[in-house]
């Protein structure tokens, strides 16, 4: 039995996104989630612009850098 | 001589007569000149008749033979103009002129004899074919000819002044306006005035039952027949659920105030004498619909899990994070998040983690907490943005598998 992964652009702002991650089973026509939701917030950071690439599917990613702009909105986080 | 019918002229000289006027003349006449055998030279006959009338015919056929010339003129009807006597001189030319011209002689031409016309007393076939054709034809001109005439006498008894001038408008030529339809409406409201208006095809379509649909309706409806509920005998005959088909009753059938919260004792009406989906959503008071909008349903309820990144700040701070994973529930704005972080041996004084499910709106120092590890090693953790970040208050060691576990609660706009 096959098992399909949704993923959905959530809360998608020129500086974060949470990127929901969902997983399928289709029954007699009719999915069915199976599993946790998985989620993770990411910050429109240098860091995690690269973290995005390697985590998201390319076509996501782009919809996400879209939105983001060619450059980082938020600073690193310091040491306090 | 010339004799037609065998006819001879009267006072005529036999060798001086060459023939006749008219339709009959078709005898050839023959003359011989000798000494002249010239086959260059043109040769004319000139005729003078008795009333002056001159005529020059060109012969038939000159035929030179070496000793002379023989010429042979066949008598055609247009070549003499009047009977009786008529002058005759035979004239030669060449290309210089003149070479000859012979003295005049006196000849005599009769008059013409009626036509015997054989084929008017015995045609044949095709005579009176046309015959009888142009006898139609004739027929026909006549008619036309009639026609004609009646058509000119129509013509002149008709009197011009008499008729009328060519009109300018419509009724002038007793064309008068359609039925007017600035009276017919389509939509009942757009009546103003009842005696004037009347309705269209759309309006009688829009406010009348057809009989397919009086059928439908009709059939709808409960019978009247014996063991029916009627008016008078309802109150005997209890309307249960079982005699009442789904929908069967609308506040449109009930009386004026038949059934209202004032005339409902306390508790009538259960759950238990509602059909299945009776109460919808649309017929609850605006107060409870708003009641109900301001609870958390199950869509404003998620749980789930995920997995934190360690932000690297040093090569050391990965090495030192055996595993970093966290739970969360979100209901409405409010997320709570469990994370549980288990350590590999080193040391370290500032870590922090990104890929915590939100990034929170309202972060304060109220987020900050003390946490304390399965090995009792104490440490700060907070939240800024979607980074979690522990904090120590100066190097601290942990050891080989120390497991960190906290709770932390972020806010959604």
């Amino acid at each position: 039995m096959e098992i399909k992964e949704k993923l959905t652009l959530d809360m998608l702002t020129t500086d974060s996104v949470s990127v929901l991650k969902q997983q399928y089973i289709t029954v007699d026509g009719t999915d069915i989630k199976v599993g946790d939701n998985i989620r993770n917030a990411y910050m429109n950071t240098q860091t995690e612009r690269e973290l995005l690439k390697v985590k998201l599917p390319v076509e996501f990613y782009n919809a996400v850098i879209a939105v983001w702009g060619n450059s980082p909105t938020v600073a690193e986080p310091t040491a306090e | 001589m010339i004799i037609y019918q065998m006819k001879k002229p009267i006072e005529c000289y036999d060798t001086d007569c060459v023939g006749v006027t008219g339709d009959n003349i078709a005898y050839t006449q023959y003359f011989y000149i000798k000494g002249v055998s010239d086959d260059l030279i043109s040769y004319t006959l000139h005729l003078r008749f008795a009333d002056g009338s001159v005529n020059s015919i060109t012969p038939d056929n000159v035929i030179p033979d070496g000793e002379g010339t023989e010429i042979r003129w066949i008598v055609k009807k247009n070549d003499i103009f009047s009977h009786g006597y008529f002058e005759l001189q035979i004239e030669g030319r060449n290309k210089f002129g003149l070479v000859f011209q012979t003295e005049i002689v006196r000849l005599y031409a009769d008059e013409s004899l009626p036509v015997e016309d054989s084929e008017y007393a015995n045609p044949n076939s095709e005579t009176v074919k046309l015959r009888d054709e142009a006898y139609s034809v004739l027929e026909e001109i006549k008619k036309q000819q009639a026609q004609i005439e009646q058509n000119v006498e129509k013509i002149k008894q008709t009197d011009l002044d008499n008729k009328a001038d060519k009109s300018t408008t419509l009724a002038g030529y007793g064309i008068t306006d359609g039925e007017n339809i600035g009276n017919k409406v389509a939509e009942k409201n757009k009546i103003t005035d009842e005696d004037a208006n009347y309705p269209s095809i759309g309006y009688l379509h829009e406010y009348y039952y057809d009989f397919s649909e009086v059928d439908d309706a009709l059939s709808g409806k409960l019978d009247n027949t014996a063991g029916s509920v009627k008016t008078d005998n309802i109150a005997s005959r209890a309307v249960t659920n079982e005699k009442i088909a789904n929908g069967a009753i609308t506040a449109l059938k009930l009386a004026n105030n038949a059934v209202s919260g004032n005339n409902i004792a306390q508790n009538q009406i259960s759950t238990n004498h509602l059909q299945n989906g009776a109460v919808t959503a649309d017929k609850l008071a605006d107060e409870v619909k708003t009641s109900i909008n301001s609870k958390y349903d199950s869509s404003n309820v998620e749980t789930g899990s995920g997995e934190l990144t360690v932000y690297t700040q040093s090569a050391i701070d990965s090495e030192l994070v055996k595993s970093c994973e966290f739970k969360y529930q979100k209901f409405g704005g409010v997320v709570d998040i469990f994370f549980n972080i288990v350590f590999n041996a080193g040391s370290f004084s500032y870590m922090q983690f990104t890929g915590l499910p939100f990034a929170p709106d309202i972060i304060s120092n109220q987020n900050r907490q003390i946490s304390v590890t399965s090995k009792n090693t104490q440490m700060t953790s907070y939240l800024t943005n979607s980074w979690l970040t522990l904090k120590c208050t100066e190097a601290t060691a942990v050891m080989q598998d120390e497991v960190l576990r906290g709770t932390l609660q972020i806010k959604l706009k």
